[in-house]
């Protein structure tokens, strides 16, 4: 019998020839069907699209998504989320009520064309900034808790500043009567924020005996924090593969399609 | 020799070929970002007391007043030496609403004192203990505490 000598540089090279061979089996072809008369086809990429709006005053106002202009070009969007409710904080005029929940409201939208379901995942960053709007490390971004409405899951990072929310059933094209996803309904502030302070103690003597005072100073007071948003989308058709395609992560869902686990955590 | 080098080529095919293998694949995708800030105010807080004092023989008359811009509570310990107890009357206590508390040592002022309040004595009496004393050492060590929302005072100091 023939011993294989897979050295034999025969051999390696007939097992290159037969792998060149086969990967053209795992491209896809385009062929004509046998017996069908195609004269002519359009093709037209899929487009899909999510937004995030958010409520200022009365109505929802679209903070981060694409205009479609009437000559058919897109532009991509972001304006700023403002925080309404916070408004007499900010300027000094209200004190902040630690674990208040204030109004927040933000919902995001499946404005795709077409009637593409997808999966929606929204990365929320938070962190305190200094008078230079530059990122404070020393500060602790757990204090700023957001409120999220039902049917998300969360993935918080080791850090505890990013935290990612997948909404765990596939999204259809938001329409009259498939309403928008609630996805926040509030903000609210830790009571550790008052944690942080200085008190001074003076006693001074005076006429009748001591005068004692005590100044207190929180750390927190006058500090600006930042949330930044970025929604996601993918198709849900082969979701789970396409979860790994383009946000490189393992999703594990149940037989129609929900949600359970990212990466191994559970929701 | 020769068969080395057609190793090295067949090689090389192999690896091309391993690499084309893999399908390449396209998904849909979208994505949009936005931000948003806001700023904190907490304020700030300041209390102040004045313990005025006042002796009378053996007793010792503690009355505190509320100096500072918030209300506040207010304690007081008295220390006179191990040699010398510092007591206060139950009926003079209750009439002039204070508190003792032994845990601590402290007399508590059980009312509120609001902005420029002015409490009601504290009447101590020092335990001479045998000795003939005229004058003596006292410490009178006061504290203020800030009110909560639930009109109770903050003594460990945390502000709610």
């Amino acid at each position: 019998m023939m011993r294989f000598n897979v050295k034999n540089p025969l051999f390696i090279l007939a097992a290159g020839l037969l792998l060149v061979a086969g990967s053209a089996f795992g491209s896809t072809k385009a062929e004509k069907a046998q017996g069908a008369t195609v004269e002519s086809v359009e093709f037209q990429t899929a487009k899909i699209s999510a937004k995030l709006q958010e409520k200022q005053g009365e109505n929802y106002v679209d903070v981060a998504g694409v205009k479609v202009h009437e000559d058919g070009t897109t532009e991509d969007f972001a304006n700023a989320l403002l925080f309404k409710s916070l408004a007499n904080v900010k300027a000094g005029s209200e004190l902040l009520k630690v674990e208040n929940p204030y109004e927040e409201k933000i919902q995001v939208l499946n404005d795709s064309d077409g009637e593409y379901p997808e999966y929606i995942r929204v990365v929320v960053r938070k962190y305190w900034v200094d008078e230079e709007n530059k990122k404070d490390s020393s500060l602790d971004p757990t204090l700023i808790k957001l409120d999220v409405a039902d049917g998300w899951g969360a993935i918080e990072s080791d850090s505890h500043e990013e935290v990612v929310y997948y909404y765990r059933n596939p999204v259809n094209q938001t329409t009259e009567a498939n309403k928008p996803v609630d996805f926040v309904k509030s903000i609210t502030f830790d009571r550790r924020i008052k944690d942080d302070h200085t008190t001074t103690i003076t006693k001074t003597p005076v006429e009748g005996g001591t005068l004692i005072e005590s100044t207190g100073a929180y750390g927190y007071n006058g500090k600006s924090f930042v949330v930044e948003m970025r929604v996601d989308a993918v198709q849900a058709h082969s979701g789970a593969e396409a979860m790994h395609g383009a946000w490189g992560v393992e999703a594990g869902m149940d037989s129609n399609g929900k949600l359970n686990s990212i990466d191994g955590k559970s929701f | 020799m020769i068969k080395k080098k057609y190793l090295v080529i067949a090689a090389s095919i192999l690896m091309l070929g391993a690499i084309s293998v893999k399908p390449a694949m396209a998904f849909l995708t979208a994505t949009h970002s936005t931000e948003g800030t806001s700023t904190v105010h907490l304020g700030e807080y300041e209390y102040e007391i004045i313990p005025d004092e006042k002796y009378e023989g053996l007793q010792k008359r503690i009355t505190i007043k509320n100096t500072g811009e918030m209300d506040v509570f207010g304690r007081v310990k008295v220390l006179a030496g191990s040699t010398h107890k510092v007591s206060a009357k139950d009926e003079d206590l209750v009439a002039q609403n204070w508190h003792y508390d032994a845990s601590n040592g402290y007399y508590y002022y059980d009312k509120k004192l609001a902005v420029g309040e002015l409490s009601t004595e504290l009447i101590v009496t020092i335990d001479p203990n045998g000795d003939d004393i005229d004058s003596f050492n006292v410490v009178v060590v006061e504290e203020a505490a800030p009110v909560d929302a639930g009109g109770n005072p903050v003594w460990d100091g945390k502000l709610e």
